[in-house]
């Protein structure tokens, strides 16, 4: 080879190389786990611009299932506790407009509302604020998912059936994935609680009832999950398995 | 005698010199003290909030005198659900407190005032609005309260205002044009020159954003000055002189301060703090 030659070897390397390491190492794949206390969860231990570190929460189990069925995707946790949805709004938007951490977030998984019930806030507010929230992340070319949300038997005046019945059709109406925590908590929810929280509560789940969570979070977003691979891996590999 | 006489002079002499003197010292330590800057400024400190005792959830009243909270008075007796509770008070020694009781679909506003010596039974405000939440209150420089609450007439909340005219509340009146969103979270306070500032927070462009009205003795007026106000707005949960938040408190979701000091009047939420 001569010398033009192999300065083109060693750009189209570094081309190549780029490449393939700049869906992994440069930019994570990212899922924004965002609502209140019931994101957030028990004992984090920090708290930074790209989330909560440590602790315990519905998003270690999601992690957990999406590492064991090689989707190479982070959870990012960014609950908030007493949080209600009209402060939810502007954080969300706050959160996606920020071009930190290294990361391309993909899916937002919202699941918030028990705290405005609780402040007494009308559901026509809540669901208008919900809507919000799906618009913000879709204006970002985020995939968004919203979820009913769990029971709280110690406010007996949270009209949580009115508010999920409003979130199941804003995600009919909007064409966005419904994930149904309520359907799959509230059978069991006396084993599910109480969690943390002192003095102990019945909405804030013990670890079993965010493991639940997790796994209802990913089966609602295996359909949607995009492969992992970097394209350019793809590419190699299919053309490998066209020569084949 | 001449040492008789002299011993009379010294005494009558030295009399108003001791008086003189002691005026002076007794003038020192007063003036010392008015700029003593760890000397806190003269407060009133009220709390009110809804709770649980025994009673089903009512509204409970106390404030802060002599360095001690008096001890949780009663307000309300309702069989309703009751809460977003606010109190604020005048010169006059009167104290007014607003809250709102849910009865089935439909809430009201509910009031009472004190005298000092004690409170009136509740009464309800019917102003042909279903809904009636989140009422704040502020009692002006001529001691008069006026209201502020988010109240329903179509689907979302908007913000409605009103006054105490010596026999009872006037009609409801918006604060704002009409619109199709949220308007939430009403504040009332009194500035640090007496003047009334309402804000409240609206949906705009994508967020929540918050609106500053003054009244100017006629109507709203949309305060150019941002800065001052949000300045204003945010001086009491700023302030660190607060007494502690007392032990018969359990949910400070449910509580409000009452705050009156030099700079002005207004309410903070506990969950400020």
């Amino acid at each position: 080879m001569n010398r033009i030659s192999w300065y083109v070897f060693y750009l189209s390397s570094s081309v190549l190389a780029v490449t393939l390491f700049s869906g992994t190492a440069f930019c994570q794949r990212g899922i924004l786990a965002f609502g209140d206390s019931l994101t957030e969860g028990c004992y984090v231990e920090n708290t930074t611009d790209c989330g909560h570190v440590g602790g315990f929460a519905y998003w270690n189990k999601l992690q957990s299932l999406l590492v064991d069925n090689n989707f190479n995707i982070t959870v990012f946790n960014h609950g908030k506790g007493g949080e209600v949805t009209s402060d939810g709004v502007n954080r969300l938007k706050s959160r996606l407009s920020e071009i930190s951490c290294e990361r391309e977030i993909e899916y937002v998984l919202i699941m918030e509302g028990t705290n405005d019930l609780l402040h007494h806030v009308d559901l026509d507010t809540i669901i208008f604020n919900l809507e919000a929230m799906i618009t913000i992340t879709r204006d970002a070319n985020i995939e968004p998912l919203i979820a009913t949300i769990p029971p709280d038997p110690d406010h007996p005046y949270k009209d949580i059936e009115g508010l999920n019945s409003g979130i199941r059709l804003l995600a009919t109406e909007l064409d966005v994935t419904l994930v149904e925590q309520y359907n799959a908590l509230a059978p069991q929810w006396g084993l599910y609680t109480p969690g943390c929280y002192n003095p102990p509560d019945r909405l804030h789940p013990n670890r079993e009832g965010f493991d639940v969570m997790g796994t209802v979070w990913y089966e609602s977003l295996y359909p949607l999950l995009k492969p992992t691979l970097n394209p350019a891996i793809q590419l190699l590999l299919l053309s490998d398995t066209e020569q084949m | 005698m001449a040492i008789f006489v002299t011993k009379k002079l010294h005494i009558a002499y030295s009399i108003p010199c001791i008086a003189v003197s002691i005026l002076l010292l007794l003038l020192h330590s007063a003036i010392a003290s008015e700029i003593d800057p760890s000397d806190p400024p003269k407060q009133d400190v009220k709390l009110i909030w809804a709770e649980n005792y025994g009673q089903g959830e009512q509204i409970y009243f106390s404030s802060y005198e002599n360095n001690t909270w008096q001890s949780p008075l009663q307000l309300s007796n309702s069989l309703e659900l009751v809460f977003h509770a606010s109190v604020s008070s005048g010169t006059d020694g009167k104290i007014w407190a607003v809250w709102t009781s849910k009865e089935k679909e439909v809430s009201f506003l509910e009031w009472s005032v004190s005298d000092s010596s004690k409170w009136s039974k509740p009464r309800r405000i019917y102003n042909g609005l279903d809904t009636n939440k989140a009422a704040t209150i502020i009692v002006d420089t001529n001691n008069i309260p006026w209201l502020a609450w988010a109240g329903v007439q179509n689907k979302y909340p908007d913000i409605f205002w009103s006054r105490w005219n010596g026999k009872g509340w006037d009609p409801p009146v918006k604060a704002h044009e009409d619109n199709k969103v949220p308007d939430l979270a009403p504040k009332l306070i009194l500035d640090g020159i007496g003047r009334i500032v309402l804000s409240w927070q609206t949906f705009a462009n994508g967020q929540y954003v918050t609106v500053y009205k003054v009244w100017d003795g006629y109507k709203w007026q949309q305060e150019p000055d941002l800065l001052t106000m949000k300045k204003s707005m945010s001086t009491f949960s700023k302030s660190k002189r607060f007494p502690d938040i007392p032990n018969f408190i359990k949910d400070t979701g449910k509580a409000t301060y009452f705050i009156k000091e030099t700079y002005g009047a207004g309410s903070i939420p506990l969950s400020d703090f």
